[in-house]
């Protein structure tokens, strides 16, 4: 019994710090979202040639991973299956974050437009057990 | 040394090819790193501690990958592709590769 209460209450602490966390991050995310928005980048432009144009090569990258809570309840829904949105909403929000930090560069050093933007991601855990800590990674060619 | 992803480099003329030139770098974070890593697991969001040891490990490659290039006389890598893999708890293997020219 007392093993179930301070497993619980293990939970209860983690979705609330983790539930802080991830709000704060979106709130953040957004704010700096609107800075950079008129800076524009698309996946194309591969076999385009820019004359006239300096480019060079950006990329920006961010490494999360889950709270408990989220293990938690992606254990419950792995059993029925389904969507896992507690995970979704975690790359997304990681997805944003990395594109962000490449634009934050892009910016920094003058760029107008971003061309030939590619995005991955890899699994990056530290243990077998635990894994699901993700690496998320993009690059472009930015434009002068 | 010029770098894009693009098959050209921007405002610039390719005159040779010199053929791929590749770079790559594996690399751990020190035991209390992955213990606080392990902390932050529990309540989720950025490990930093990470984040910064890829961008590390991703310079090394990147540098690499210049030197294998300047080895071969070339001023310009286009093309440059990334590739990440976990090979081993606690570490990841960065690998950059690249077309190697020389442009005007």
């Amino acid at each position: 019994m007392i093993e179930l209460i301070i497993a619980g209450a293990f939970l209860g602490i983690s979705y609330f710090i983790g539930n802080k966390i991830e709000s704060n991050h979106i709130k953040d995310i957004v704010k700096r979202e609107k800075k950079y928005l008129h800076l524009p980048y698309r996946s194309t432009g591969l076999k385009e040639t820019f004359e006239n144009q300096d480019g060079f090569l950006v990329y920006g990258s961010v490494v999360v991973t889950h709270d408990a809570f989220k293990n938690f309840v992606m254990g419950l829904i792995n059993i029925v299956g389904g969507r896992v949105t507690v995970y979704e909403s975690l790359l997304e929000r990681a997805r944003r974050e990395a594109l962000l930090r490449l634009k934050e560069k892009a910016f920094a050093e003058g760029a107008k437009e971003l061309v030939n933007f590619r995005m991955q991601s890899a699994d990056v855990g530290y243990n077998k057990q635990n894994s699901g800590s993700i690496e998320i990674f993009c690059y472009a060619t930015a434009l002068k | 040394m010029l770098l894009s992803n693009i098959e050209s480099i921007p405002g610039k003329q390719i005159e040779v090819y010199y053929g791929i030139v590749q770079g790559s770098s594996v690399r751990a974070k020190h035991a209390g790193r992955d213990f606080m890593a392990g902390i932050k697991n529990l309540f989720g969001g950025e490990l930093k501690a990470y984040t910064e040891l890829l961008n590390e490990s991703r310079e090394e490659a990147v540098a690499r990958m210049v030197q294998h290039a300047k080895e071969r006389g070339a001023n310009a890598i286009v093309n440059v592709r990334f590739s990440t893999s976990s090979i081993a708890a606690g570490a990841a293997e960065i690998f950059a590769y690249g077309t190697a020219v020389k442009v005007i």
